[in-house]
Parts: structure tokens; sequence; C-alpha cells
């Protein structure tokens, strides 16, 4: 049996890094197919609700991708969503969870080289943190 | 800073002059109305009281010793829609530090609201304090020990009984309000301080009703320093050690694994001001096979389901907004300590954003609000 | 040759050169209503702007926000989508027949020889070309192949043959498997009839051979400013990492040579490029930004970053990056043999040399004009300026010599983005105004109506493209079709060879009938790629088109797991399970409209303000005008003559007399503004004037409240009579006052009231003021000695020209740092003037009969205004754009926007330009009379709300309200964008958005883990 398999769950914005993920399709950037892309209209769009039903009912890390701060196509979700992240990763680590499972990256419509970078090395990363542990707790 | 008077108190009977002074406000035409905790008729405990008639002030107890309620959540039923008349409230520090949070979230108008706080000497929890009383403490008499512990700074509580773990740690045993009671530092056998606000502080002279003088005693400010080193020692040693004592995901959910779900911490919270909580909605309502599918995912799953979740998303939602009254704590049939989880966490998460709750109505939240260089913790380059 | 049909009519438009500006004008006129063609010379659309990662002042992208309906996507998407547009590329025109507003113009499309509509960009074919040349995109840095992709976002989406390198070896052929190759295409000529023709030729970067001296082309390590571009691009390559071209090596210090083909007769280009100063200043932050320990060195003769917000950038570039700007000349640029580093001779200010070392040098190319249209301007007629630009006059600045043609960009000299966009809007504006208002309208597609669907119980229909057979390389197809079927409420499953094709569409239709189908999942390429295809499919058969789900098994998953076939399958499947999931929740959507006023309001009666009322009256608009004062003319009244000699005043009356004239525009004088209410969209503005009180309803609202110039507080100005401002002399000049004949010798010190504390701006025209007045002084009389004591000169763009008029005319020019200010004193009742000149390393004394202040520009003191309309002002006091780059005039929220100086400091030219842009804007807002609702909409579930207010707080658009009776929050579906903030700003889910409910993202995501 090979070594573990995360499973990534992504929440990327319509405009910004769901168009950057495209265009990694386009240029073929190759990158682990351990990601699913659940798409909303703004990073600003995610709830924490989403972030951690996702830790806790199988995923082992989270991606939030949106705009790079002042190209958000509704002005400000970008830092809202960075406030929220912020405040849950706060939480999570005051509480001796990890946080280093969620990612919030800022990747714009023309980078699909970093979207493919980014999955890879979250993906990499993953690996060596191992399975979630939340993820497998019966009495969550 | 309002203006400084003293309430004096004849033959010791310190509730009776407060009570007299509140009377006033009612008589006065200050106020049509007027929120103070009751003695009950049992004497065993306190209710909020909603006062019209001047002469119904019997038992009128603006030091209630334990807290049923948290005012703020009765201040917001008040004031939040149709309150065209002026009324005022006798609120404990920590629920005039939750009207303010509450007035942000617009819960609370304080357009015809006025607050009147009463320096804190800590609470007990309603059943420890119906107790004492069944152990036949006299009412009256525990409250004159505390007061006269007031005045040195100390916590007086009676052999084998403690205040309520939120209060030994509350660092904010005095209020800010529209009218200040004060008690640290006062031989309150003799006299009570008062502090009249901005908003109060023509009308009450005009009507008669104070007249300005004095600034109480200097030892005041050292008792009330001492009073607040004492509460932050606690409060450091409870963040220590449970911080000591939750160290990672298995040792947190060893801690809180008896939680029933109940939802009584959030019933208690001031803060939590939904009208029906997200996880009461249909969003967390769901059918047979779903629970299957989640069963079948982990081998097996506790019923019912969303606890952590439930506690993690109250947490994200309010604990910018916590101002430690402890109340979910009280609440909680399970005993777990959510107060001082909520506290802990709060703690860090607030000084993040540089926010104190309760301190000033025009404080933005920072749910509410954002900078657009801050917090770098979008991953750099890879 | 085959000669088509004409296309088009006298009122459609053809927008020719797809660059930023041709982009504007094509999406504004577009959203009027006209119909528009977009002609593109290359190609791809887009013009230089896909090479730009960052944009200074922002170093963000922004270009997204360009588009008139926010949020959008990228132009070059947004003009693509267009219902309106019709995309040209890879065409040319040949020539233009016919007169104003009845133009018949041929045009040719040259070969692609590769269909867009079957190339499904596999790369096949180009894993098989033999060819490799150098890639344009990026200044030849890459190759590419001779069938190639321009670049990665190209529209067209397709590749592309180049025919200069094509061996036409047949390869590529043999292996495109959809058949989209046809090496013997012909050109086809087309005919296209248009009422106006608008120009965004561009501009083109200086060959940098040309400048032989600096070793381009020659040393390895020396590149251009272009290519630099697109080495810092995060899609570069190195992903934006500085890099030497010789070695691959990290580059550690680089140079920027400044004025490469600027500034410069001897190589025929005697104008400043305007915005070389600020993209190399760019490119050095961004290039410090992704390699911290880069150190950076300018050399410069002056520094010119005169936009909005630009001077502050530049102070951030010292101060912040370390940035090091060396005023200097070059005198020579020498590769060492064995490092290939470069070492540059230079000539500081003071006349003495040195030498500095650098791994790679980055030449920054000033612009010429586009290469290769002399012909076609010679053929409309068209005159062009001394440098090859187009020519036209300084107050009607969209319009070129020939009736009916207009133009906007960098074709007219070069400018930066935010200029550029004005000018394409400005354009759109005259355009609109010279075809006949409101004809020729496209009138609104008709589709057969809906059916009911809402109450249905889901009956999805999952359609699997394999995408010609490429996507069968990576996936199973057959196992998604087999694992598809097992899904819950699924009714059918079908594989699809190539789903946007008519065949398959039909098939599609077919199985809707027959299988009942009311959802749709399409599995295949992007939602980006098919949308529009499927959406239309749909309403052609009365299918609600936000039914259908789109499941990205191309782009996110074939494309990108090639390596792991099982994996990618299985991915697949989730990702068709998802789709699937979010197929079951989702509603049909029916946009609503809101009515919007036709009627807009201006505030401000200078040359912006009345500029733009008429562009709007002309377009069909009723215009309130607002002038706080009793006439009108603003500013523009206190100008008599302007540096390229034309006269403000006759323009003035002439403007004045054109507002009197239009019977659609309502002059208020002597009015204040009381009040302002919106409702969804709707405005009432509330005023008071010597009349009354009144309410005035508009859709639409443009804020030129103009400024003024700054009272100088120094230099004993108001102490004594004798020193005056730059407009005091112009007045003197302009009524042959007496007091000239005083003058032997005039001082005039530069920015004053600019560049300071309390104004940390350039005020960008004083310069050129400075050089008008000294020019004329020695027009009078050439002996008068006149003296500019600067900081920088900043006569950008064309005004070189007159610098260097007035250097050779004897003006003297001597530069002071701002640290050591000229000293002002009186001796024996004479003023004198002494101040360190740094090319004679002393200090100079000189005797002024008048000291002449060049004093800046400021706003009117607009903070009420401000909070009464809700739009932001910037730390100077100015009104604040969405976006800086692209979306420049407009406010965040809707139907506001602003022109003059109230926006920033401008000329009259800039003014006129804003002004008519402004009113592009406002009528692609009204010309439909109502706005179409975003599909996204947020809801309230009224019984959770408990009127918190944070989802009002959140908003960015000013789209949600509390209602203070029922405490309740509401959404004002006219303003919503659909972005879901308020959403999760919202703590119990009382607050919703369309087909983005959280219990559907939630069941969603919860099919995303299964």
């Amino acid at each position: 049996m090979s070594e573990f398999e995360p499973r990534i769950v992504a929440f990327l914005c319509h405009w910004c890094t769901y168009t950057g993920a495209d265009l990694a399709g386009t240029t073929r950037q190759q990158y682990p197919p351990n990601i699913r892309v659940i798409h909303l209209m703004c990073s600003g769009a995610v709830d924490s609700i989403y972030v951690l039903k996702a830790l806790i009912d199988g995923a082992d890390g989270v991606l939030i991708g949106g705009c790079h701060p002042g190209d958000c196509h509704y002005q400000t979700g970008n830092y809202k969503a960075r406030r929220r992240v912020a405040i849950l990763k706060g939480i999570l680590t005051q509480m001796g969870f990890t946080e280093d499972r969620i990612l919030l990256k800022w990747i714009s419509a023309s980078e699909g080289k970093l979207f493919a970078d980014t999955v890879t090395k979250m993906t990499d990363d993953l690996r060596k943190m191992g399975p979630n542990p939340m993820k497998q707790l019966w009495n969550a | 800073m309002g203006k400084q008077t003293v309430l004096k108190v004849s033959e010791g009977k310190t509730e009776e002059a407060i009570r007299d002074f509140l009377k006033s406000l009612l008589k006065g035409g200050v106020i049509e109305a007027l929120l103070v905790p009751k003695r009950l008729p049992s004497g065993d405990g306190f209710a909020q009281t909603l006062i019209h008639d001047p002469e119904k002030m019997d038992g009128a107890c603006a030091l209630s010793l334990t807290m049923p309620v948290q005012s703020a959540r009765v201040a917001s039923h008040l004031s939040v829609k149709n309150l065209n008349k002026r009324i005022a409230a006798v609120l404990k520090p920590c629920e005039i530090r939750a009207v303010v949070e509450l007035t942000k979230f617009l819960q609370v108008k304080l357009d015809h609201l006025l607050l009147i706080g009463v320096d804190c000497p800590g609470t007990f929890e309603v059943a420890d304090y119906s107790k004492m009383i069944q152990e036949g403490k006299e009412g009256g008499k525990l409250e004159g020990e505390i007061l006269k512990g007031m005045e040195r700074g100390e916590a007086v509580s009676p052999e084998g009984y403690g205040f309520r773990p939120a209060c030994q740690m509350c660092e904010y045993p005095t209020p800010t309000a529209d009218i200040h009671i004060k008690l640290f530092g006062y031989k309150t056998e003799e006299e009570v301080g008062l502090e009249i606000g901005e908003k109060l502080e023509k009308e009450m002279e005009e009507k008669g009703l104070v007249s300005y003088a004095g600034d109480g005693p200097s030892s005041r400010r050292e008792v009330v320093g001492k009073v607040v080193a004492a509460r932050e020692k606690k409060r450091d040693e409870a963040y220590q050690e449970f911080r000591g004592v939750v160290k990672d995901l298995q040792s947190f959910l060893d801690r809180f694994s008896t939680c029933i779900r109940c939802h009584n911490c959030m019933v208690a919270c001031p803060i939590c001001y939904c009208k029906e909580c997200v996880f009461r909605t249909a969003i967390f309502e769901h059918e047979g096979d779903q629970f299957l599918r989640w069963a079948d995912r982990k081998g097996g799953i506790r019923m019912p389901t969303d606890t952590l979740i439930f506690h993690l998303i109250r947490m994200a939602h309010m604990v910018t907004s916590c101002i430690g009254c402890g109340l979910c704590d009280s609440a909680c049939p399970s005993r777990l300590p959510v107060a001082t989880l909520f506290r802990s966490v709060g703690d860090k998460i607030q000084k993040m954003f540089g926010y104190v709750p309760g301190r000033d109505v025009n404080e933005v939240p920072p749910v509410a609000t954002f900078k657009e260089d801050e917090l770098k913790i979008e991953s750099g380059a890879l | 040759m085959e000669l088509k049909k004409m296309k088009g009519d006298k009122s459609s438009a053809l927008v020719v050169g797809a660059g930023i500006a041709g982009m504007q004008s094509a999406l504004l006129l577009a959203e009027m209503g006209r119909r528009v063609f977009l002609l593109e010379q290359g190609p791809a659309i887009g013009g230089y702007f896909p090479l730009l990662d960052k944009t200074f002042p922002t170093n963000s992208c922004g270009v997204c926000f360009m588009s008139p309906t926010p949020p959008a996507f990228c132009p070059i998407y947004e003009c693509h989508l267009h219902d309106n547009i019709e995309l040209l590329p890879y065409s040319e025109v040949k020539k233009v027949q016919g007169t104003e507003g009845d133009f018949r113009v041929s045009i040719v499309r040259k070969p692609r020889c590769v269909d867009p509509q079957r190339c499904t960009l596999c790369e096949a074919c180009i894993k098989v070309c033999p060819v490799e040349v150098e890639r344009e995109f990026g200044g030849g840095l890459e190759k590419r192949k001779a069938i190639y992709l321009p670049f990665p976002q190209a529209i067209p989406h397709s590749l592309v043959i180049d025919p200069k390198t094509c061996t036409r070896c047949g390869e590529c052929v043999k292996v495109c498997a959809p058949g989209a190759i046809d090496l013997d295409m012909k050109e086809e000529e087309e005919e296209i009839g248009a009422g106006a023709i608008l120009l965004g030729f561009g501009f083109e970067p200086f060959w940098a051979q040309k400048k032989g001296e600096y070793g381009f082309g020659r040393h390895e390590n020396v590149l251009t400013s272009i290519q630099f571009e697109r080495l810092i691009s995060t899609s570069s390559p190195t992903q934006g990492f500085p890099v030497r071209i010789s070695d691959g090596k990290k580059m550690e210090r680089i140079a920027f040579i400044q004025c490469v083909g600027s500034r410069d007769p001897s190589c025929g280009q005697d104008h400043c490029s305007t915005i070389c100063c600020m993209y190399a200043t760019k490119q050095a932050m961004i290039a410090k930004e992704r390699a911290p320990q880069l150190n950076v060195t300018f050399f410069y003769m002056d520094i010119r970053p005169m936009g909005k917000d630009y001077e502050r950038y530049y102070e951030r570039a010292k101060a912040e990056y370390g940035i090091e700007y060396i005023r200097s000349a070059i005198s020579s640029v020498k590769e060492l043999q064995q490092t290939k580093n470069l070492l540059i001779t230079y000539v500081k200010e003071d006349g003495t040399f040195e030498e500095r070392e650098f791994d790679s040098v980055i030449l920054s190319l000033g612009f010429t004009p586009p290469q290769g249209i002399q012909d076609l301007a010679k053929g409309m007629g068209l005159r062009l300026n001394r440098q090859g630009f187009c020519e036209t006059d300084e107050f009607s600045p969209g319009h070129t010599s020939v009736k009916g043609i207009f133009v906007g960009g960098a074709f007219r000299g070069p400018r930066d983005i935010p200029e550029t966009v004005v000018e394409g809007s400005s354009a759109a504006a005259s355009a609109a105004s010279f075809l006949h208002p409101n004809s020729g309208s496209l009138p609104k597609r008709e589709y057969p109506a809906e059916g009911a669907l809402a109450d249905e119980i889901p009956k999805i229909g999952v359609f699997v493209c394999h995408c010609g057979g490429e996507l069968k390389e990576t996936l199973s197809i057959a196992e998604l079709v087999e694992k598809t079927k097992q899904l819950g409420e699924v009714c059918h499953v079908e594989e699809m060879g190539l789903a946007c094709l008519p065949e398959d569409l039909n098939q599609i239709k077919m199985k809707i009938g027959e299988h009942g189908i009311n959802r749709i999942v399409m599995a295949g390429c992007s939602h980006r790629e098919i949308r529009k295809t499927m959406e239309e499919m749909a309403r052609g058969i009365g299918f609600n088109p936000y039914l259908i789900e789109y499941a990205n098994i191309r782009e996110q998953c074939a494309f990108v797991h090639r390596d792991h076939p099982e994996l990618a399958t299985e991915k697949a499947m989730a990702l068709i399970r998802m789709a699937v999931e979010r197929a079951k929740w989702i509603q049909p959507i029916r946009k609503g409209s809101h009515k919007v006023e036709k009627q807009g309001l201006v505030i401000g009666g200078g040359a912006a303000g009345m500029t733009a009322s008429l562009r709007l009256a002309e377009q069909g608009y009723e215009v309130y005008l607002i002038e706080k004062g009793k006439e009108l003319g603003g500013n523009l009244r206190d100008s008599f003559y302007t540096l390229k000699g034309s006269d403000p005043q006759s323009f003035l009356k002439d403007l004045i007399q054109k507002v009197k004239n239009q019977s659609s525009i309502h002059p208020y004088f002597e009015t204040e503004i009381t009040g302002f209410e919106k409702t969804n969209g709707q405005y009432k503005t509330k005023i008071r004037h010597p009349g009354g009180e009144e309410s005035l309803d508009h859709g639409a609202l443009i804020l030129a409240t103009g400024g003024k110039e700054v009272t100088p507080r120094e230099y004993l100005y108001g102490e004594d009579s004798r020193v005056i401002t730059q407009r005091q002399l112009e007045k003197m000049i302009h009524l042959k006052d007496e007091g000239l004949k005083e003058i032997r010798s005039a001082v005039m010190i530069q920015c004053v009231g600019s560049r300071d504390e309390e104004h940390p701006y350039c005020s960008r025209i004083c310069c050129g003021h400075a050089v008008k007045n000294a020019l004329k002084l020695k027009e009078q009389d050439p002996a008068v000695q006149v003296y500019i004591l600067y900081r920088d000169v900043r006569t950008y763009g064309f005004y070189e020209t007159y610098y260097h008029e007035a250097r050779g005319k004897g003006v003297i020019f001597i530069r002071f740092d701002p640290e050591k200010k000229p000293k002002v004193t009186l001796e024996n009742g004479a003023i004198r003037v002494s101040v360190f000149d740094p090319a004679m390393g002393s200090e100079v004394s000189l005797s002024a009969d008048r000291l002449v202040l060049s004093a800046g520009i400021e706003p009117h003191d607009n903070r009420d205004l401000a909070r009464l309309f809700g739009v932001d002002l910037n730390p100077d006091g100015f009104f604040m754009e969405a976006n800086p780059k692209s979306a420049p005039l407009d406010s965040v929220d809707r139907g506001k926007f602003f022109c003059g100086l109230c926006h920033s400091p401008n000329t009259i030219e800039d003014s006129i330009s804003q002004g008519n842009a402004a009113a592009a804007r406002t009528g692609a807002l009204l010309s439909g009379g109502e706005v179409e609702e975003k599909p996204y909409l947020a809801y309230v579930i009224k019984r959770l709300c408990c009127g918190c207010g944070l989802c009002v707080a959140v908003c960015p658009y000013g789209a949600r309200v509390l209602n203070e009776e029922e405490v309740k929050a509401e959404v004002q579906e006219a303003l919503c964008q659909g972005c879901g903030n308020c959403v999760v700003a919202c703590r119990n889910a009382a607050s919703q958005q369309r087909n983005f409910e959280k219990g559907l993202n939630l069941n969603v995501l919860n099919a995303a883990i299964d």
C-alpha cells in the first residue's frame, strides 16, 4: 500500500482563483488529484461552518482561494475572508488543535502555475502531517 | 468622567439608602420604570423585576448576589423595539458590558434605556446562594459582610462557598454607566459613592435629586486596583491551568466529552442573540441516509451529531465579543468549564484585533470590519 | 476571394484595435445598446495588458473592474461574452468608404488556419510542429511553435498558425483529432457598415536596437522593459522570480535606464513617454517583492509620477523598497567578458563621472506610434502629429480630424491605463452622441416562455463530454457514465463528443424532451468555456439557464492529472457527484429588473460638468446641472491660452452656448444640495436655490465639483504684490497688463503647494503652466530673463517639446532639493531669490521683478457632499474611485461618477475627456431605462433575522438596509451583486444567497468528501 493520500477540499472564488485553476488546466500544469473544488462567488462567502464541517467530516486539508488584496471583484470580500480565517485559526490553535490544515491563498486568474504549485505543496505537506485526526473522531 | 457625590446611609442600612435613591428616580420622573433585582419572597434568591410603581420597591436590592439571568438579554427585550419611554436598568458590570456589545449588534437600543451600574463583589451560583440561606445564613447580614470586604478590597464569602469562577477571574469589578453606584473603598454603612454621567448630570441636579460634592475616599483607587490584581491573578492561573489540560484535540475532547448538547450555554449567553441558532435550523436537520453515510465514513458516529462544531462555530461567532460573565458555566448541566474556554480563547483573539468587548459602543466589532493591511496569514511564496 | 454581405449599418460602431481603449469603447457602446464590431489585427484581443501581472499604483491587477457592469471578468472575456459585440480578430481594415455617419469599411479576415469552433486546445499539433521561433508575447523571452496559442487567456481561445514561419509540413493536420486545421484556409474580405469608427491603435514600444550604445541585442543581460515585465509576471517560466538571461542565476544588482527612446530627438523621439517612470518603478517594486535581496538603481533625468496617487507610490519605492534613483546621464554600458555583468558609466548632475557594475540592465522603453498604420491613416484622411500619433483638437479630445472617426488611448500619445480607460470611454461618448440618439439600439432577444420548474422533483440529465476524445486519454468516460447512473435523481446519462457543437446540442435538446429533464449537469470543460453556449441553447427551448450545473472534468481534472488516470477518474466522479448534488437543490432564477430614472444629475458647471451634461443630453437623457455659483465655467474662466496654443475663452463661450441651447439640460444656479436618498438604485436629491426647494429624481450622479489653485503660504506671497501665482501672471499677459513692462527678470518657483507635507501629490499641470508663461514672456520680449526653479520638470507627453523650446529660447532651469528650498528675501526693496544649484555646486542669487509661484491644485472641501452621497474621499480630499486602474471615474456604488478636478489635478483636455467618459459610463447604465438584477441575489429569511446589522456592515454595495420598523434586514435587489458576503456575516443563516444557500453548500461539501 502506498503512502497516505490526503483529501483536500477547496473553496475557490469565482473570479480569480477558480479561473486560475482553469488556467492551470489550459496550460497543462500537473498537480495531484487530491483536491475537490467547490466554487463560490467570493472568498468572502466561505463560512467557517464549511471549513470546520469539511475537517470534521473527512477532509485532511481545506484550501480557500481568493483574489489578491486590491483585486477582489466584490471590493473587499477577501479582506473579510482573511479575518474570518484568522479567527478560525486562532480558535483552533487556542484549543490545542492544529490550524495548518487550513490554507488561505491569494491566486489570481493568471496564476495557473501558482495554483498547481499550491495544491502540490499542500498535498505534500498534508502527506507529511498524516491523516487529519479530527475526521477520525466518532465523537466529534 | 461624570460628576461625583455620595449617598448618605443612615443606621448602616446601605441597601435601603440605595433603594431610596432608586425610588427617587421613579418619583422624580427621571424614569418611567426601573429594572432592578428584587429579593425573592422566599429570601433565597433574586429576580430581575421591572418596577413601575415606586411604592413597589420593597425588596429591591441593587447589590444582588446571584445572577439568575444575564440582564443584558432582558435589556434587549425591553429596548429593541417600541420602547418609547425612558427606563433604567440596575446592572452588574458584566451585564453592562454585554449591553454595550449588544448595542453594537443593534440588539439593545440605548435611546430610552439608562444604565445604572453597581460595583460588583462577584455573584454566587443560584443554587449555592439558596443553599446558604436555607442553611441559616441571613441574607442582609451576608451582604453586610461582603460590603465590609468591599471597603477593603477583599473577597468575603461564607465558609465552604465561593463566588462563581467567572466572577473570581473578572477583571472588571466596576462599571461604566449613566449612574454608577460605588461600593469599593467606601464605608458603606455610612455612605455610598455616586457618579452621574453626562446624560443625567444636569437633570438630576435640577430635579434636586443630587448635589455634587467630593471625590469620595482617596483609598478607592487603590482598593479597586487590589481587587483587579487579585482577579487577574486568578484569571491567569485559570488560563494556565486550562491550557495545561487542553493541549491537543484529544485532551480537549476528553475534557468536553460529557457535553450533552443541550445548548444551555447558548441560551444563557447574552451575546448569542440569534432568534434561532443556526444549529437548530433546517441546515442541521438531516435525513436518515445522511446519518448512515456519516456513520459509514467513520465506522460510527456519536448521536446527536455536531457537538464539536457547535462549540467551535459558537466561538467563531461570538468569542470576539465574549465579556466573560460566565453564565454559560452556570448553565452547564455537565459542569464543563465553558467560560474558561471562551475567555482563554477570547483573550487571544480579542488581542489579535486590539479589541476590548464591552468597552465602548463606538468600537466596531472585529467581525464587522477589516483593515487592508493586517494579519499576514496568507501563506507566502511557495 | 469571396465578398460577403455587409454586416452592420449606420447605427452600429466599428472599433479598430482591441487594446484597453478599444475594448472599453466597445463594452460601453455595447452596454448602450449599440451593435459593435471589435476588430483586432492580431490573433487575440487584449493589446498589451495580458502582459501585465500587476499595475501601478496599487500593485494589484485590477483590470477586471474595467467592465461597465461589475463584477466582471477580464474585459477580454467580457467583450467575448457580450451579446452586442462581434469580435473580428486577426483582421485588418483595408479601405474606408462612405462618409460620416455612413461608413462602409472593407476588412480582411486573415486566415487562422485553425477553426476556433473545433479546436479543443489539446495541443497535439504543438508537440509535432517542427518550427520553433521567438514568442512575441513578452518580447521574445520564450519560444513558441508555428502553431501556437498567443497567450494562455487568448480570446478567441484557440490556436493559430503563423503564416510567416509555417513550413506547411502538414504534421499538425495529421494529429488534429477534431479536424480543426486547414492549411489552405484563405483570407476573406468582409464589409462592415458603421455610423462611427473608433480607433484604438495603441502604441508600440521603442525599438531598443536603435539605441545601440545600451547594448540591447548584443549583451545578453540587457533586457527591455517589455521582457522584464514578462520575467516578473507570476505566469512567467520563473513564476516571476527575476533571473539573469545569460546563466539563469538570480539577479542581485540591476539597473533601470530611463528615457530609452523618450525625450531624445536624436532617435526621432522628442516626446516624453509619460509612464515609463511609473512602470519601471512598479517593475522594480515587484521584482523586489519577489526577490527581497535585490538591489535596484535607476538612472534618470527627471522623475515623472504625475498621476493620482503616483507621487506617494514613488516615495514608497524609495522609502519602503530602498530603490535608489540617480539623476544622471548614461555615458556607456559595457559588458564584462567573464561575468557578463554590465559596467555602466554615467555623468552625475554635478558633472562628475562614476562607474557601477550590475548583473542585469533594464531599458525603460518609450512609446512610438503603432507601425504600419500610416497608409490606412492616409486613406481615411486622418491627420497625424509630428511624432506620428493621432492628432486631435485640444478641446475635443475624442475626435480625429475626420468627422465620424473617433480616437482614444495611446494612439493619441503615450498614456497610462486609467487615462486610456477614460479616453476609451470618452471616445465612446463622442461616438454615441454622434450616432443618432436611441436609433438602432439592438432589440432584446425574445425567447420562448419557460416552464414552471421550481416545484418539480429534480430529474437530472447528465451529459459527459470527452472533448473530441481528449479526455478519454486520462479519464474512463464509460466508468463515469456507469457510476453517474447510480446517483439519486439522475434520470439520464449520456456520453458526448463535442457538446459545444450544434450536433451534440441538438441531442441534448432532444433528451430534455424525451426524459422530462429539468436539471442539467454538463460534465466536461469549465463552465467558463461552455456556459454561454449552453445558456443560449437552454433559453432557445424555454429551459431556465440557471438549472444547468457544470462539472469541470477537463481543466480541473483530465488536463492536470494526466499521470494518474485512476485517481483522476475518481476525482471526476466526485466532481460529477458534487454537480448532481447542486443540481438537486438549485432553483430556477428569473432575473427581475428595476427601473432607473433616465435623468442624470451633474454637480458642478465647469468644463468637466458641462461636457458631461452635453454628452448625456446628446444621448437623449434629461440632465440637471447644479452649479453653486452664479454662472457656468468654473476654473476655465481663468484660463486664457494653453501651452499648445488653443484659446480656452472661445471654447468656453461655445460650450456655454451649447449647454444653453440644449433643451434637455436644466441648469440650476446658486444651488446647494440639501438631501439625498436612494432606494434600489433610484436617486432623489433635494436642492435649495434662490427660487426655493426642489426634489429631483435621477438614475445617475456625476460629481464634477472642481478644484482650486492652492493659495501659497510662503515666499512672501500675500506680503509683496510682486509675488504672484502662474494664474495671475497668465491673466496679466492676457490683459497686456502695464506691470509686464517692469519685468526684466522673472523667477518661477515650482511645487508650491505640491509634493509637500500638506499636499503630498504632484499637481501635474504646474510645470506645463510655467513653461507656457515663460514662453509667453520670452515671446513678448526675448531679453527678459526667466528662471524656473524646479524639483523635477514634468512636461509629460508632447509638452516635452515645449520644455525643449523653452530651454532653446534661454529660459534657465535650476533644480532644487526639497531640503534646500529657495530663499526669498527683500533687499533694498527688491526681491532676491537664492537657491543652491546642484549643477554648479554653489548657491546662486537671482533678482526677480516678479516672483511667480507655480501653485498646485487642491480640491474644494467635499466632505459634506461625500457624506451626503455616500462616496469616499482619498486622503488628499479628492473623490475616490472604485479602482484606480480600470474604473477610475466610478464610485463603488453603482451610478455615481466623478470627473474633472474633484477627481485629480488635470489639464483642461483631461477634464473634458473625463466629462465625456463619465457621461459614457452613465449612458451605459441608463440606456435600457432599467437595471437587470444579478442572478445570485441575497435574500433574507425574515423569521430568522434579528436585525443585528452585520450584513449591512459587510455589504460593499450598500445593497443591505435595515428596516427600522421591523428590525429586520432587507436586500435592495437592484444593488446586490451576489457576492455572498452577507450570507457569511449572518450567524444563523437568515441571510441566504440564491443557489448558494448555506445548506446547499454543505450538501455539496458532503458530496465532495464522500
